[in-house]
């Protein structure tokens, strides 16, 4: 169905064309690999591995960072 | 020289203000030319709640730093973040940095009995990431831009002291 993937698209265009960020960041499980592809796709790459980031179903489990630049601003603006 | 680390006062705002004033510009994500004393009187209260900390560093009784630890919420209960560790330029290097730090690792694990403590700092700030590496926290990664500071994106480190007991 794509609706995750639809739904990336609608959060990037307003934060890219319509409120014009620099940087969009998110964390994710790192064990969720479906969420990891998806964000992938969409440009974002993992910059951080946070362990033991939060307490999930009786464990504390490791998280990514991950950070995707506006693909409208060059590296002139860094 | 004595150096002592306390709880932070609501009457210690004008030297920590005097502090953030003494900083270059590219230390600091508030400019306080344009930020009224209004401002750092009501933000730099001492915490009312259990959760945010805030301590200041005394060498030979006067105010040349601080620090804060907040600890996170429900399922990041056991985690918590430094948040504006900060020496007066004309105080460093005489190690008032790595006490503050001490104290915040000391207040995290000894205290709050969290088992994981970040701090989020610019890439170019070497001598704090030495501090930090001395105290057990590693690079957990690399924020791009992270920052705007100056007139300028800069890369942040996520840098990280964990813990894998229990």
């Amino acid at each position: 169905m794509g609706i995750g993937t639809a739904l990336m698209r609608g959060l990037l265009d307003l934060a890219d064309n319509w409120l014009n960020l620099h940087r969009v960041e998110l964390e994710v499980f790192s064990d969720n690999e479906r969420g990891v592809a998806l964000y992938k796709k969409m440009g974002f790459e993992i910059e951080a591995t946070m362990r033991r980031y939060a307490y999930r179903d009786g464990a504390y489990t490791d998280a990514f960072k991950m950070g995707r630049l506006n693909p409208h601003h060059e590296a002139s603006t860094r | 020289m004595t150096l002592l680390i306390r709880g932070r006062n609501t009457h210690d705002w004008p030297l920590i203000v005097e502090i953030i004033q003494s900083l270059p510009a590219a230390e600091v994500s508030i400019d306080p030319h344009y930020v009224g004393t209004d401002y750092f009187r009501e933000h730099l209260k001492a915490p009312d709640n259990k959760r945010e900390f805030a301590v200041v560093a005394e060498l030979d009784g006067k105010v040349v730093g601080s620090a804060a630890l907040t600890r996170g919420i429900s399922r990041l209960a056991h985690s918590g973040e430094i948040q504006h560790l900060m020496v007066n330029p004309a105080a460093q290097r005489q190690g008032v940095g790595g006490a503050l730090l001490e104290a915040m690792v000391a207040l995290s694990e000894n205290m709050l009995n969290l088992s994981r403590v970040v701090h989020f700092i610019p890439v170019e700030n070497a001598h704090a990431l030495n501090l930090h590496r001395k105290c057990g926290f590693v690079i957990e990664g690399r924020l791009r831009d992270g920052l705007f500071r100056d007139g300028r994106y800069m890369d942040v480190y996520i840098l990280a002291r964990v813990r894998d007991a229990f």
